[in-house]
């Protein structure tokens, strides 16, 4: 049996409670994440590294270098990473940096600081800065400053949208009433201290965004199950309700299974991003029973919810969120019933084999078809198929990954709308076709005349009509 | 590009006017860190300085301040591209540095859009819209790159100067080119900044035997008269030829420049036209200071000396143009005015009859990187040359490149005979039957044109040759006005073909519905097979052009190597609602079918 880890946050929860604001937060939140909450700075400094290493854009002898501590050579490549985010406060202190260590970026955070408030100063605000490939995005949300810099060829308006989601992250953790109040009782607070452990969050969030194209559409992402077995799920979720619940969900791998939801309250798409981005960027949750609080910005952003998360397949986890701090053993013993069930009426194999198997564009049978995103706007969903072809090398996922961005942000561009975006290159087509139901973005092989791109994409949408059943979730349980 | 404008509520507005306010210049300087020795002096580093309002030093001081923090903030991480461009919530910074450290820099208040809108209580406010999507950033960027390109041209490199004369003189010539140069500019006309700054090409016509006769001819100027380089525009400023030895880079700033010495003399004669103009070539009048430096070494009175003797001038072949020859030539004025969208047609008719062959202007000095016989391995990077323009009555315009250095420079500025022994060169070279035949060349290729239609407007642009045509400006009276939303959209796809590697064709329909096409092609294997097209398709319709020779062939296929840079664009308009992606394709089909009878 899985020990259920507990997190004491009875102290945080308590809004009015101020003083829990310093110690008591910042400790339990490290305990749930690594194993040993006595570790040195050092070894948290090494752990860090370790986390960006894996993800890191520049090449790995330069974290090397970083741990060794050249500082020269260390900067020159850190300063490479294609992608920078930073979080400060409005006195100028680092928060977060996606890459490196937040205290020896210190007199670069000072800079930003004077940049932003120098526009202030006459009235004004910095948007952005382009310099050749690389582009540098702020954004303010009182009392903190975010930056982007990025070559990775993303808008404006696309790393805007990052920003605030990371924004939304640290919502998420602390709430904007503490967040508020911690500044105005100190402009200089240092914000690290209470953030203990989350910026996990925040790392496997800055990764998330060039791997997850929800962000983007702001839809969300749904696994393709056949109608009954979805059924199933939905009436096994739907019995036994723990008193005080406000949703429950199952997911796989990233993609929804389920919603239980109140009938007055449907959950916002980017609510559920940052709770998927928990789910996959801790290894915590994996192996035993999570009990943590929880604010989920776009539902309130002043006020904490309580978050059961516990995995109960391979990928395949169950979410259950509760507005009372003391639900945890209802909620467990209910989770406990749940699987049970699934496990004897067989949907949870159904469900791995299908996170396991995703669909491909064979199954469509479109001539010349190599990969699409397709989303409801109705449904608030999208679907896609898992990658085939040329896109199972690393390399062309990258750059498809870039022009879907791409073709997004062209047929999105507030100023210029587009119906129709047609795209050709060495590589391959890509369609951009936005209708009043729905977003479609299709890519072709190199050399697809248009006429049969035309015929495809509608036999494309014939087939996504036929399949709209196991595609999308279209009526989710409701209480 | 940027997220669209944003809106703020009316309690920071202090002037409550309802409706559009265009983007305007706030302030444009010219700097150079480097000037600046020491903490005390600063300033030192301003070179040119000028704003909407009269602003104080420490102002200035603190924008060239924020100028350079901005530019060494970014280039922490971006250290061969340091900022461009900022966006703001109510303001554009643009950054350009032509020559190492020296920087030329603007800020542009955004276009303001104020409205009243009823909030969700009902109740009215007034909100304030930025217009930052309207202002586009590789537009005015190319507003400061022309703007050196003209400077340079006039004056030479600002590192040059610095080193050879000293800062008060750079400050001094920085200020006569800037100071008018700048504020001509209208940041709401995209149409201008399109065509003279994104795209900045030069309309050419390519001539067979023309071309052949034109070369003798430039040969024997050189022999006789040491003229470096030749270049020849028709009325419409296409450009007829150029010496092999004058680059197109020069040709591109000379021509520029050449155009607007043409626009200037026109309007020295027509008092209070109206400045705007909507040609494709040209730019809002202006003054150019060339002339200045240039009188400081010549007598004016001399000059003047020179035009009334050529009025006087006989020649026996010209005697007997009689009434109707004349009538022509206003024709042609006429038809060129009209398409500089110059309303009034009484222009330089007077000075025009005097002259038989005709006119010269003052000559000016400048500088180009293309070399004369007379340049030395380790010279300057920038030759100095005396500019000659000739303009025929065949409203061919000649500028003669003679290099300032030559021995016979300096006679031949002083010698009240040498541009009549010029004028007589060419004329005894059969100029007229050469003009003539240009002419009727030209009208050939006209009459096929570029028209697709009134539903179709297209623009072409190889920038190898930096050959283009446009129809976008057109005006007709069946057809539609290109929007500046069409022209941003249009400048989106020239973005995608920048920084999207490989793409070859974008088409875009709006919510508006109307369709913006391109097609970018690189010239990977020379251009051998289009001029096979070309020469059956000459064969069949006209008389005058003749199969390339196998040299000739051979001559356009080694100069044009496959390079990241060798490449042509094409662009479609089409504004017809139920236009499909198919007859955009057939008409870009149609499209490169004409360019290459017309271009080839």
């Amino acid at each position: 049996m899985q020990e259920p880890i507990l997190i004491q946050q009875s102290d945080s929860t308590t809004l009015s409670d101020q003083t829990s604001l310093t110690g008591a937060a910042s400790s339990s939140y490290e305990s749930s994440y690594s194993s040993n909450s006595n570790m040195s700075e050092q070894v948290k400094n090494y752990n860090k590294l370790r986390r960006q290493g894996s993800r890191s854009s520049v090449l790995v002898e330069a974290g090397k270098k970083r741990i060794n501590g050249t500082t020269e050579s260390g900067m020159s490549s850190w300063v490479q990473h294609k992608k920078h985010f930073f979080i400060l406060s409005s006195a100028g202190k680092p928060v977060w940096t996606r890459y490196g260590d937040e205290s020896r970026i210190s007199s670069l955070m000072g800079v930003i600081q004077a940049i932003i408030s120098f526009f202030q100063d006459s009235g004004d605000t910095i948007k952005s800065i382009n310099a050749g490939n690389h582009k540098f995005v702020f954004v303010h949300k009182e009392p903190l400053y975010y930056v982007a810099v990025s070559k990775t060829g993303e808008s404006d308006v696309q790393l805007r949208d990052q920003l605030l989601y990371l924004h939304n992250q640290i919502i998420s953790v602390l709430t904007s009433a503490q967040l508020t109040r911690i500044f105005e009782q100190r402009v200089n607070f240092d914000l690290r201290r209470l953030l203990g452990g989350t910026e996990v969050f925040l790392d496997s969030l800055a990764t998330l965004f060039n791997k997850d194209h929800s962000f983007m559409l702001s839809a969300l992402q749904v696994l393709r199950l056949n109608k009954s077995v979805r059924e199933q799920v939905g009436s096994i979720i739907s019995n036994g309700r723990v008193k005080d619940l406000l949703y429950a969900m199952i997911v796989a791998n990233g993609r929804l299974v389920t919603l239980l939801r109140p009938r007055r309250h449907s959950l916002h798409p980017s609510d559920l991003h940052l709770l998927f981005n928990m789910l996959t960027g801790s290894t915590t949750f994996h192996t035993a029973e999570s009990w943590t609080p929880l604010c989920l910005p776009k539902f309130n952003s002043k006020g904490f919810l309580h978050a059961y998360i516990c995995y109960i397949a391979k990928d395949v986890s169950i979410v259950m969120i509760s507005t009372d701090k003391d639900r945890f053993f209802e909620l467990s013993e209910w989770k406990s019933s749940i699987t049970e069930t699934m496990k004897k009426k067989e949907v949870l194999d159904h469900i791995t084999e299908a996170s396991d198997q995703l669909y491909t564009t064979e199954t469509v049978g479109a001539p010349g078809l190599l990969h699409f995103l397709y989303k409801s706007k109705i449904h608030v969903q999208f679907t896609c198929p898992g990658f085939t072809g040329p896109y199972i090398e690393d390399m062309n996922q990258k750059r498809l990954y870039k022009l879907y961005q791409h073709v997004y942000d062209r047929m999105h561009c507030r100023a210029r709308p587009l119906k129709l975006y047609y795209h050709d290159s060495e590589q391959e087509i890509i369609l951009g076709w936005i209708t009043s139901s729905f977003e479609l973005y299709v890519v072709f092989k190199h050399g697809t005349s248009k006429p049969n791109i035309i015929s495809s994409a509608n036999q494309l949408l014939r087939w996504i009509k036929k399949n709209e059943d196991s595609l999308f979730i279209l009526d989710s349980p409701v209480f | 590009m940027s997220s669209s404008s944003s809106t703020v509520a009316s309690t920071t507005i202090t002037m409550p006017q309802l409706g559009r306010t265009p983007p305007t210049l706030s302030y444009f300087c010219v700097y150079n860190p480097s000037l600046a020795q020491s903490e005390e002096n600063t300033k030192d580093q301003i070179l040119y300085y000028t704003a909407k309002k009269v602003v104080p030093a420490d102002v200035k001081m603190k924008q060239v301040g924020l100028a350079q923090a901005l530019v060494n903030f970014s280039s922490a991480f971006s250290p061969s591209h340091p900022a461009q461009n900022v966006h703001s919530q109510k303001n554009r910074l643009v950054f350009y540095q032509p020559e190492p450290g020296f920087w030329l820099h603007m800020c542009i208040e955004l276009g303001v859009l104020r409205k009243q809108v009823k909030d969700n209580k009902g109740k009215e406010k007034l909100v304030t819209e930025y217009l930052d999507s309207q202002l586009n950033d590789r537009a005015i960027e190319s507003v400061l790159k022309l703007g050196y390109e003209q400077f340079k041209l006039l004056n030479g490199m600002m590192t040059s100067i610095l080193d050879i004369l000293d800062r008060r003189v750079l400050m001094h010539r920085i200020e006569e080119f800037f100071s008018e140069w700048i504020w001509q500019w209208d940041f709401d006309r995209l149409d201008q900044m399109i065509f003279s700054g994104v795209f900045n090409g030069v309309p050419t016509i390519r001539y067979k035997d023309d071309t052949k006769r034109l070369k003798i001819l430039d040969q024997s100027l050189q022999e006789e008269y040491g003229v470096a380089h030749v270049m020849i525009l028709d009325e419409k400023r296409d450009l007829v030829y150029r010496s092999n030895t004058l680059s197109m880079v020069d040709v591109r700033a000379l021509r520029r420049y050449v155009c607007q010495m043409q626009e200037n003399h026109q309007g020295a004669t027509e008092q209070d036209k109206p400045t705007s103009s909507s040609s494709a070539s040209s730019v809002k009048k202006d003054k150019f200071s060339g002339f200045k430096s240039f009188t400081r070494t010549l007598s004016n009175t001399h000059i003047l000396d020179y035009f009334s003797s050529s009025s006087n001038t006989k020649d026996k072949k010209t005697d007997d143009s009689s009434g109707t020859e004349e009538e022509g030539i206003d024709e042609e004025q006429q038809q060129e005015q009209e398409q500089n969208q110059q309303s009034d047609a009484s222009s330089s008719e007077e000075q025009l009859a005097e002259s038989v062959h005709g006119e010269f202007h003052e000559i000016v000095r400048l500088y180009l990187s293309s070399r004369s016989e007379l340049a030395m391995e380790e010279q300057e990077l920038l030759e100095e040359y005396l500019l000659v323009l000739y303009k025929h009555k065949s409203n061919l315009i000649w500028s003669f490149l003679i290099p300032s250095f030559a021995d016979g420079a300096d006679e031949f500025i002083s010698s009240p005979t040498a541009l009549t022994e010029l004028e007589n060169h060419l004329t005894n070279h059969n100029l007229d039957t050469i003009a003539t035949s240009l002419k009727e060349d030209k009208d050939t290729k006209q009459d096929k044109g570029l028209s697709l239609g009134k539903h179709f407007r297209c623009f072409y642009y190889d920038n190898a040759t930096l050959n283009m045509r446009s129809t976008l400006l057109e005006q007709r009276k069946d057809s539609f006005t290109i929007s500046n939303d069409m022209f941003l959209q249009l400048l989106d796809l020239k973005n995608d073909f920048e920084t999207l590697p490989n793409t070859t064709e974008v088409y875009t329909r709006s919510t508006g519905n109307y369709w913006i096409a391109g097609q970018r092609v690189y010239n990977k294997h020379g251009r051998k097979q289009e001029r096979r097209r070309s020469q059956t398709n000459g064969d069949a319709t006209s008389d005058h052009q003749e199969p390339p020779t196998e040299d000739e062939e051979d001559e356009i296929v080694t100069e044009r190597k496959r390079s990241p840079d060798d490449y042509t664009e094409m662009y479609l308009v089409a504004a017809k609602k139920d236009t499909s992606l198919a007859d955009v394709e057939e008409t870009i089909r149609k499209m490169s079918v004409s360019l290459v009878d017309l271009c080839m």
